[in-house]
């Protein structure tokens, strides 16, 4: 939860996606911290904890760094109170809360089809 | 310091600040119970079942049982009851396929009554950490009937797995054709496990846990490595290093008071035992957890 993720995110519209993201997922706009992405366009979203940052861009990846945030994984400190907000909002649930060797996810998807995977962190070794 | 919250669907949270209770009650639901600093101890029927934060507590409805605090300090608990058409209703979901539940989708068969083993089960995994968020809604002034609803959902959904790990896989590992029999060495092996929790910082020998259990001594540890994977005086050991791990976690006690209280007798032992054990020493676990 305490390192920084700077990711970036190929979308249509990022100004739809930054919409989106601001009202359902509590993140807010980052125009200042532009410059972090020498070279690209783009808009910077960041989330309420601070260490996820996203650049929403419309330009294609290049060859050098392909798009493989198809799905952009968030980190959340609570999966299910956020699934509950999220479908209370008629977000579309992609797949409900499920439990994996990594905590709790679900996933979800904006009206472009951008999905979006909510993860809560759960640490289940003995220390 | 008592305060309920009956939700919609009228599943039930309780929770309790107690010093002292005796009482002897019956249980009318379902309930999952859970105690977060100090102990609690039920006694249901002629089995006496000590409660720790690492451990938690299922009682079936119609169980009569006597539930017991005795403390300086406060002990706080929490239960979370299920109705029995809930739970019928979940149960039928969850164990019926597919075909089934579209052709009855609305009415589980009131055959269904699912009984459970009333047994210790280890507080960890998921189950702790849903606890944790259904404890943080619980205590604060947030009213939200369906977000407790998903939580309770998933605490139940929780319990199952568990159920299925620590009952039905284990049961099968016990080499008894004879399902009857399988069953009652099960029951008398949890037995003795329940005995070994609650009584884990006294001096136990494996005499008083077979006479507990009612088997012999030969029967009990061949049985009992079988189900468990590991002989009764290694469980005893996991369970002392469990209790050290939770209290250099949550209290100021040095680690020599902590051996003391677990019932271990010799510190440098512990300190090798904890290290091979969690890969830290007690002393460094306590800097690790507070960071």
């Amino acid at each position: 939860m305490n390192e920084r993720k700077y990711v970036t995110a190929y979308v249509n519209e990022p100004q739809k996606v930054l919409k989106f993201l601001t009202k359902n997922l509590d993140f807010s706009d980052h125009r200042h911290k532009k410059k972090a992405y020498i070279g690209k366009e783009g808009v910077v979203v960041g989330n309420r904890f601070g260490n996820n940052y996203l650049l929403l861009s419309n330009s294609s990846p290049t060859d050098a760094e392909p798009n493989l945030n198809e799905t952009v994984v968030f980190e959340t400190d609570n999966c299910l109170r956020d699934y509950h907000q999220l479908n209370n909002a008629g977000i579309t649930i992609e797949k409900i809360p499920r439990y994996t060797s990594r905590g709790l996810e679900v996933m979800i998807s904006d009206d472009n089809g951008n999905r979006f995977l909510l993860l809560e962190k759960r640490e289940y070794s003995e220390i | 310091m008592k305060k309920i919250q009956i939700l919609s669907n009228q599943n039930k949270i309780y929770s309790e600040s107690v010093n002292q209770v005796n009482c002897l009650c019956e249980c009318h639901e379902f309930s999952i119970r859970f105690v977060f600093n100090g102990s609690e101890v039920y006694n249901i029927g002629s089995k006496e079942l000590g409660m720790f934060p690492d451990n938690f507590l299922i009682i079936n409805e119609g169980t009569v049982y006597n539930r017991k605090i005795d403390s300086e300090a406060a002990v706080n608990t929490l239960s979370v009851l299920y109705t029995k058409q809930f739970l019928n209703s979940f149960h039928h979901s969850i164990t019926s396929s597919d075909c089934v539940l579209l052709d009855g989708p609305f009415n589980p068969p009131n055959s269904y009554n699912p009984i459970f083993f009333e047994t210790l089960y280890p507080l960890q995994g998921d189950m702790m950490f849903n606890l944790q968020h259904i404890r943080r809604l619980f205590n604060s002034e947030i009213n939200n009937d369906l977000l407790m609803n998903e939580y309770l959902y998933h605490c139940l959904f929780n319990f199952y797995r568990i159920y299925h790990k620590e009952i039905l896989v284990k049961s099968e590992r016990l080499n008894v054709v004879k399902i009857r029999t399988r069953n009652e060495l099960f029951k008398r092996l949890n037995d003795a496990k329940d005995y070994m929790i609650s009584n884990y910082n006294k001096d136990i020998q494996l005499e008083d846990i077979c006479n507990y259990a009612c088997l012999s001594e030969t029967h009990f540890y061949r049985s009992f490595r079988q189900t468990f994977h590991c002989s009764p005086h290694q469980y005893i050991i996991q369970l002392r290093l469990s209790q050290a791990r939770h209290m250099l976690k949550t209290t100021n006690y040095e680690v020599r008071e902590i051996v003391n209280l677990i019932g271990f007798d010799c510190v440098s032992s512990f300190i090798r035992l904890f290290r091979d054990k969690f890969g830290v020493t007690p002393g460094n676990f306590r800097l690790i957890a507070a960071a």
